[in-house]
C-alpha cells in the first residue's frame, strides 16, 4: 500500500487496480447519461472492460460495497498511453475521486517509463455543459489541448488533450 | 496519409498495458 499523505479532515480515496471490472464500468456509465448516453458506446466500453485492468476509487473513510469511480487506460507505445474512460458517480463529483484515479494511473505509467498520457473527449466545437466540466477537470490536472479533430466520432468533435508525465505534473 | 514508418510502427506488438497496470495494487490517495 502506498500512502500519499492522509489528512484527518479530508478523508482519502482508496484506489485499487490490476483487475478487470466490467460490472462497475456498466453501473457507473448507467448513472451518467449526460456523458454516456449512446447505448452502443456503453456496450463497447463494457466489452473493453472485460479484458482491460481497471482502476477503482473507493471511499477511504468507510467500508463501501461498490466503487464510486472507475478508470480504464491502455498503452499505445512504450512512451505513450491513453486514458480511455473515466466515470465517477455524480454523487461523488468534485470530491477528489477522479483526481485520485488519475494520480494512481500516472504513478503506474511513470514507473514503467511512459512519458505522455492522452485523453480524448468531446471538443468545444459542440457546446455541452457536462463536457465543459470534463475539459476543465483535465485542464486542472495538467492536460493541454493538442488538436480538435472531426470524423473520429460521428457528429461529435474530438478534442485530443495530452500531458507530459515528466514535466506537466500539476496536482 | 500513412507514412511507411508509421505503418511499420503499428505492426510492433507493444504491450497494451504497462506492467504496473497489470499488478494488483491498493493505495490511499488524499483528497487534496
Amino acid at each position: 500500500m502506498v500512502r500519499h499523505g492522509d489528512h484527518a479532515d479530508r478523508p482519502a480515496w482508496r484506489v485499487t487496480s490490476g483487475e478487470p471490472a466490467p460490472d462497475a464500468v456498466e453501473r457507473l456509465l448507467r448513472v451518467l447519461p449526460d456523458w454516456f448516453g449512446i447505448e452502443s458506446s456503453v456496450l463497447e466500453y463494457v466489452a473493453a472492460a472485460r479484458t482491460r485492468p481497471a482502476y477503482l476509487a473507493w471511499p477511504g473513510d468507510r467500508q463501501a460495497a461498490r466503487p464510486s469511480g472507475v478508470l480504464l487506460a491502455c498503452r499505445h507505445f512504450p512512451a505513450s498511453a491513453e486514458l480511455n474512460l473515466m466515470a465517477v458517480d455524480p454523487a461523488c463529483h468534485r470530491c477528489g475521486a477522479g483526481r485520485a484515479l488519475v494520480a494512481a494511473l500516472e504513478a503506474d505509467l511513470i514507473a514503467d517509463g511512459v512519458e505522455f498520457l492522452q485523453v480524448k473527449t468531446q471538443g468545444p466545437a459542440r457546446p455541452d455543459a457536462g463536457y465543459e466540466k470534463t475539459r476543465q477537470f483535465y485542464s486542472a490536472l495538467g492536460f493541454q489541448p493538442l488538436e480538435e479533430i472531426h470524423g473520429l466520432w460521428p457528429g461529435i468533435p474530438c478534442l485530443i488533450t495530452i500531458k507530459s508525465l515528466r514535466t506537466g505534473r500539476r496536482r | 496519409m500513412i507514412l511507411p514508418q508509421a505503418a511499420e510502427a503499428t505492426l510492433i506488438p507493444w504491450p497494451r498495458a504497462a506492467k504496473a497496470m497489470l499488478r494488483a495494487q491498493e493505495r490511499v490517495i488524499s483528497r487534496t
